[in-house]
């Protein structure tokens, strides 16, 4: 099963692939503007940190730490799954989605394996290249323990980027045209790319325990600055598992609504 | 004449009736978006222990951000992706046969969908500055040339995205031309942050380009950033750019003609 699922996404992976490099030019300039225009968060960072003192309880350093996890974890989930979203929709929306029901392999798997994006490796290599310029001048010393809990947070923040894709898809099976609600989701996600602690201490609660969105890069830079315990570690895999059962559970209820009419 | 611009313009309006949910649920995006910078700079003002960062006091400069929004309707055109996607599909010959000029015909769509978007999606957020933020113009003369100001914004942006769709002719994919267009163009014209933070040799450098008077010109107009004289000064610049843009349509549209086949593809 597992080599059959493999088999799906390397092939899907080469095809993406090979039609992006076709178009060399356009491939090159989308490259060069994601590289760019990720430059810009920390450009941000940097700008707020000239211009005021800052966040309180964030050097420069960890605000830029933050700032690279976020588009490190970002990129991750652009590339390995989250134009499922777009092209799920799209494909509701035109009544296409029939085509992946009928194939032998669960359609939510189908949509996941089919969805590699080239786009997302910019903010990967920015983001990486921000976190070890932060890291460096922060003179941070490796910690096993650290990494490991970052490593682990990382997995988690990419479940609940799932979830939310896969409730984004879920609600196009109900409402059919819901490109904007994946804008709108994308823009929540953006509540990450900041110290929780702005939002006050009921914000820190909601974006924590009932709509993770702080695992976007706030508790990822946390844990590497080892500032997250165990516990806390513990509860947010709960916290991440939980919404990914729920997504599943909408999905399945709501995929029963689809009628193949398009809109 | 008139008459004929206009009935592209209602179109244009008319075309949005179809995605009011959309149009909806950006007025939220809109209102999450400027929450957002609420609580970052709410943070920055009160541990900074200052009224003013740059200039801005957290009033003005949240009244920066809404005005971004305001300037977003016009300025997140689709307009040259229409102009591409018509050329693959081979659907341009149809717009090139109407009895006005390609460019008069997506720039008055275009104003017809802009203007839909500033009453429909924009309104409820400037209510909301004015009731939350204060937001005021800076003097009755500073909305007046605020409001020339935005209008030649409004056509300079336009002339710009059909400038550059023109390039579609040239290229078999558009789209990274147009995020290129639409994320670096943002960013210059003071659409992620007011272009006053930047240091004095980039703010030098970005007055000599068009893109600060797509955005920031007209919002700093309004804010009173400028005096009267230097705000006529920058409203002629963008003048200046509409007619240098304007001339480099004329020039490259013969040369896209020659180009294009209308087989599609």
């Amino acid at each position: 099963m597992m080599g059959k699922l493999a088999r799906i996404w390397i092939g899907a992976t080469r095809l993406e692939l090979s039609d992006e490099l076709s178009y060399r030019f356009n491939f090159i300039l989308k490259t060069i503007t994601h590289t760019l225009t990720s430059a810009i968060i920390p450009l941000i960072t940097l700008l707020v940190y000239t211009v005021s003192s800052g966040i309180p309880g964030w050097s420069l350093e960890e605000f830029l730490l933050l700032n690279g996890s976020f588009m490190f974890i970002g990129g991750l989930g652009s590339t390995l799954f989250q134009s499922m979203t777009w092209r799920t929709i799209d494909k509701i929306w035109h009544g296409r989605y029939d085509m992946d029901l009928i194939r032998p392999v669960r359609p939510l798997v189908l949509a996941t394996l089919n969805t590699f994006n080239p786009d997302g490796l910019a903010y990967i290599f920015v983001g990486a290249s921000i976190m070890a310029v932060s890291l460096v001048k922060m003179h941070w010393v490796f910690n096993a323990i650290s990494t490991l809990s970052f490593v682990l947070l990382v997995g988690l923040a990419l479940l609940f980027f799932y979830s939310i894709d896969i409730i984004t898809i879920a609600l196009s099976f109900l409402f059919v045209k819901t490109f904007a609600l994946a804008n709108a989701v994308e823009e929540i996600i953006n509540i990450g790319k900041y110290p929780l602690s702005i939002y006050g201490s009921t914000g820190m609660v909601l974006f924590t325990f009932l709509f993770p969105v702080g695992l976007a890069g706030f508790y990822p830079a946390q844990a590497l600055l080892g500032k997250l315990s165990f516990l806390m570690i513990g509860k947010l895999a709960l916290v991440a598992f939980a919404f990914f059962g729920f997504s599943l559970l909408l999905w399945s209820v709501w995929m029963k609504k689809y009628s193949s009419a398009g809109g | 004449m008139f008459r004929k611009t206009l009935s592209f313009v209602r179109m244009g309006a008319q075309n949005l009736l179809a995605y009011k949910f959309e149009i909806s649920l950006f007025t939220i995006i809109s209102f999450l978006s400027l929450s957002i910078y609420y609580f970052l700079w709410h943070t920055i003002y009160s541990y900074s222990n200052t009224t003013l960062v740059s200039g801005f006091t957290f009033s003005q400069l949240m009244g920066y951000y809404i005005l971004t929004n305001f300037a977003g309707a016009y300025f997140w055109s689709d307009m040259d992706s229409r102009i591409s996607d018509r050329i693959r599909d081979g659907k341009l010959i149809v717009d090139l046969a109407r009895p006005a000029t390609l460019l008069k015909t997506f720039v008055a769509t275009e104003i017809g969908q802009t203007l839909f978007v500033l009453a429909v999606q924009t309104a409820p957020i400037i209510i909301m500055g004015v009731l939350l933020f204060n937001l005021r113009a800076g003097s009755l003369l500073s909305l007046v040339l605020s409001i020339i100001s935005f209008s030649i914004a409004i056509l300079l942006s336009m002339i710009f995205v059909f400038f550059v769709g023109l390039s579609s002719f040239w290229l078999t994919r558009y789209h990274g031309v147009r995020y290129a267009r639409s994320a670096l163009t943002w960013i210059l014209c003071g659409g992620v942050f007011p272009l006053a933070f930047l240091p004095q040799f980039w703010q030098k450098i970005l007055i000599i380009l068009p893109f600060q008077h797509f955005v920031y010109t007209p919002i700093q107009i309004f804010l009173g950033g400028y005096t009267s004289i230097t705000a006529l000064e920058l409203i002629g610049l963008q003048i200046m750019w509409l007619v240098i843009f304007y001339g480099l349509v004329k020039l490259a549209w013969p040369r896209a003609m020659a180009k294009f086949s209308a087989a599609g593809g």
